[in-house]
């Protein structure tokens, strides 16, 4: 039993105490009592105890009522503003007079009271019946009157708490606030939140019932006391700064705070985060299912040794990723590893950023539960939306995603531009780590840019193209790209929910499309088009159809369907070394595939079979298999009559093809020939012009060339290219009114010298 | 006094709160939204697939001013905020009943 005051006797009455008690509370405003923490609310509770003691002189039948300080006030824990917990303990059948002369002052004088009357009886039974009300009955103190009768409550309670292990209730409780707040809170409320002074009143309730059942019972921790007594002086600077019991942390809160308090904002906030962190790990240490699988009945007879801490010497790649990937288990263990001493050889940045605070209105969170909580975001990122899901798959290193996740803020408080500190530390972390060269590489880089895309989204001209080309230069490559793209997203939705929102989302995602259309990245990957393409085909054919299209230029893979890959699969296994030539119907067109073993000058042979059957070819799209196989798409014009080139006119063009590569037939005379018999129809100038210029999207060079329509110009132009060492990938022919516009897309010939291939096209079609 | 209301490109808000500095504006409130004018929305493709932005996002100002600064402040907004494209946003200038500012309870001018 203990009182904790000296009573006064005397003039003073109830009202001057009560004065008195309010200027000491109002006083704190202008003066702090030492730290601001503990020694503030011992003058509280004594500046209370005085008054209670005093007005219970002026109540009747004193020997059977007793006043006794309960909760927040029975652990000697009064902040300015809080509650005052009381209950009047009687063994009367009428307490209401001596309950109204005990409340009724403090009322009339604004106090909040948490109030109830009670016999010994009532009491055990309220405490039996709800675990709040027991442990609000846990720690007491005796304030004034019936010493007898406060032990007979002490008796019942002690009865009661025999009977009711707390730890569930506890845990649930302790559960309920994390699946509340997953990850601590800037704006934390340190009386109920989480990391706060309810979780340590927690272990106060367990050691005093281990206390009441005899068992032994250890002393609260020096790390503990601190991190309350942080908590405590936090609390009360807020009650005094608000006038009000105000528990959150709350960004507008925090200058005032820190003056009242005498530091400065950044360190009330290290003080509360430090506190908070202290708190949640020694609660998992108590409690270690609340990062295990949710309890069954059997496992409440829990094995207190807890979670066992891993040194950091055991710590490979591979299982700091998956220790990242698990969330609360890994950061319990991490944090474990750190206050072990064993992580300050790999990452010795970690005690820099791990109680650092955040202080601006965005930041939802201290820089570690951002951390943790961005790599959750990532997680999400990666097995949720399909948008970001393919991006993550396509990216292929999940390990990249989540330590970059981890590691982009790794910079924060080392002084200079965190992004770039954070790069160098993290290359030298994952190196140490063991990582892969690759994943190296691609984490260094993404922190080091982990704020480009999100600046550039909110502070350039997105429709000005060279701000995307600047983005694109920078991040030199669609991976680091998509990666900063992931990295974006997952930091900016665990910033807080002014730093993601769908204004945010469509201008970040907005620059991103730009940037990977800029690389190519709007057509859809290969692989997956590949995979459709062979999906959708008969089974009989598929390993025909996948080592084909892998051996296929990017080009054919992106035009064709499966329809069209099974055809030129036939032509292809009905070639017998010579070549082959399939034709369908289309609308207004027809399409005709020729495929060869790849024989040099085959497909000026095709231009000149073509042309010597008077078959005009609108577009040609020209396709090498790695294996040399070729495979050309040609786009053919009805004839002259408005009708489709007849079977006929196409068993002589095949004929003349097959011919010309055994060596049994020059086309060229044959083409000659034709010319010299149309050249009445022709026009006698050639108007020849050739251009030359560079298709950005691409990478390859477009010539085009406009000239008078010749009969077998197509043949000319071609031999005229090849032999300049270029690879035609599409051309288009146009042919209106007499004049022809032929544009080719090729590639390869690095050397190439526009003027010299200009003039090797005009030389050709002019010979 | 009037309140002016203007919608401009997100990345030209410091250009045009430097402007607004620069000719004697004290204050200004900064949201961010979304809208459709001529603009109208946008069409990107990633991958093959399109993504419709319907509503382009953009920042809305809305500053306090005596009449005189009327002038001035507009100028500055619309110097600062043209790129000469479409989309460059709308400027709207309403009148105002009476402004107290909450600290002193003083009212009109005195309180912008």
């Amino acid at each position: 039993m203990s009182c904790g005051f000296e009573r006064v006797s005397g003039a003073p009455t109830p009202s001057e105490h009560i004065e008195s008690f309010l200027a000491t509370r109002d006083g704190l405003r202008g003066e702090r009592i030492a730290r601001g923490g503990a020694e503030v609310c011992a003058a509280l509770n004594v500046a209370m105890d005085v008054v209670l003691d005093r007005l219970f002189r002026d109540v009747d039948s004193t020997n059977d009522v007793a006043v006794v300080a309960t909760g927040g006030y029975g652990r000697a824990e009064l902040s300015p503003f809080s509650d005052v917990d009381v209950m009047v303990l009687h063994d009367t059948k009428d307490p209401a007079e001596a309950a109204a002369s005990l409340f009724r002052p403090l009322w009339d004088a604004g106090l909040r009271l948490g109030h109830a009357v009670r016999t010994v009886k009532e009491a055990a039974t309220a405490a039996r019946e709800t675990v709040e009300t027991h442990t609000t009955l846990l720690t007491t103190r005796l304030v004034a009157g019936s010493e007898d009768l406060y032990a007979r409550f002490a008796a019942e309670i002690t009865s009661v708490t025999r009977a009711r292990p707390l730890t569930r209730h506890l845990v649930s409780e302790e559960r309920r606030k994390r699946e509340a707040v997953p990850y601590l809170l800037m704006a934390a409320n340190v009386k109920s939140g989480r990391g706060g002074l309810r979780t340590l009143q927690g272990f106060q309730w367990e050691r005093r019932r281990e206390e009441l059942i005899g068992r032994f019972t250890p002393r609260s921790t020096r790390e503990e006391e601190t991190a309350h007594d942080s908590l405590l002086r936090i609390r009360n600077a807020l009650h005094v700064v608000t006038g009000r019991p105000h528990d959150v942390f709350s960004t507008d809160l925090r200058e005032p705070v820190a003056r009242w308090l005498g530091l400065d904002a950044y360190e009330v906030g290290e003080l509360l985060v430090a506190a908070m962190l202290t708190v949640d790990r020694l609660a998992t240490e108590r409690w270690p299912e609340l990062i295990e699988t949710p309890p069954t009945a059997k496992r409440w007879g829990r094995d207190r040794r807890g979670v066992q801490p891993e040194s950091a010497a055991d710590l490979t790649a591979d299982r700091f990723v998956a220790m990242l990937r698990s969330g609360e288990q890994g950061r319990f263990t991490i944090d474990r590893i750190y206050e072990g001493g064993h992580l300050a050889d790999l990452l010795p940045e970690w005690g820099t950023i791990r109680t650092a605070p955040q202080l601006a209105p965005f930041h939802e969170h201290p820089v570690e539960a951002h951390l943790w909580r961005t790599i959750s975001e990532m997680k999400n990122l990666i097995d949720g939306d399909s948008h970001y899901s393919a991006i993550a798959a396509e990216i292929d290193s999940d390990s990249g995603l989540i330590l970059s996740a981890f590691l982009h803020d790794i910079g924060k408080g080392q002084g200079g531009d965190h992004s770039i500190l954070g790069g160098e530390i993290a290359a030298s972390f994952c190196v140490r780590l063991g990582c892969e060269p690759e994943v190296v590489s691609l984490v260094s880089e993404a922190v080091h840019h982990h704020l480009l895309l999100s600046q550039t989204a909110t502070r350039r001209d997105l429709d000005d193209p060279a701000v995307i080309d600047d983005v694109v230069e920078t991040v030199d490559g669609l991976r680091l790209l998509q990666t900063l793209y992931l990295l974006t997203v997952a930091d900016s939705i665990a910033t807080g929910p002014t730093m993601w929102n769908t204004w945010k989302q469509t201008l970040v995602r907005t620059l991103f499309l730009r940037c990977a259309a800029r690389i190519g990245a709007d057509k859809p990957p290969r692989d997956l088009i590949e995979q459709l393409v062979v999906d959708t085909g008969p089974t009989r054919r598929r390993a025909g159809m996948e080592s084909h299209l892998a051996a296929m230029p990017d080009e054919y893979v992106r035009s064709v369907n499966v329809d069209d890959v099974s055809w030129h699969l036939d032509l292809i296994e009905a070639l017998s070394g010579d070549a082959g030539l399939g034709v369908r119907e289309g609308e207004g067109a027809q399409t005709a595939v020729v495929v060869g073993a790849g024989q040099p000058g085959f497909r000026r042979w095709v231009a000149e079979s073509f042309a010597a059957n008077g078959i005009d070819v609108l577009e040609a799209r020209m396709h090498s298999r790695e294996d040399g196989i070729i495979v050309d798409i040609f786009q053919v014009r009805d004839d002259v009559t408005g009708a489709p080139v007849s079977e006929t006119k196409w068993g002589r063009a095949r004929a003349d093809l097959v011919a010309a590569v055994s060596g049994d037939l020059d086309t060229g005379s044959k083409v000659a020939e034709r010319a010299a018999a149309y050249s009445s129809r022709e026009s006698s100038g050639l108007d020849l012009e050739v251009s030359i210029s560079l298709d950005n999207a691409t990478g390859d060079t477009v010539i085009t060339v406009k000239c008078a329509d010749r009969i077998g110009r197509l043949a000319k132009i071609l031999d005229a290219l090849f032999s300049s060492g270029l690879e035609i990938r599409l051309a288009k022919l146009d042919s209106r009114g007499g004049q022809v516009v032929d544009t080719f897309h090729v590639g390869g010939g690095a050397e190439l010298n526009p003027a010299v291939l200009e003039d090797q096209i005009v030389a050709a079609i002019v010979a | 006094m009037k309140l002016i209301l203007a919608f401009i490109k997100p990345f030209k808000l410091d250009e045009v709160g430097d402007a607004l500095k620069s000719v004697g504006v004290s204050g200004m409130s900064v949201g961010d939204i979304s809208g459709f004018g001529r603009q109208s929305g946008q069409t990107e493709v990633y991958r093959g697939a399109e993504y419709e932005v319907n509503f382009v996002p953009k920042v809305r100002l809305e500053i306090l001013v005596p009449d005189e600064l009327v002038g001035p402040a507009v100028e500055a907004i619309v110097e600062a905020a043209r790129t000469g494209e479409i989309g460059d946003g709308k400027i709207a200038i309403l009148e105002v009943g009476d402004v107290v500012r909450i600290r002193t309870g003083e009212r009109g001018a005195d309180a912008v």
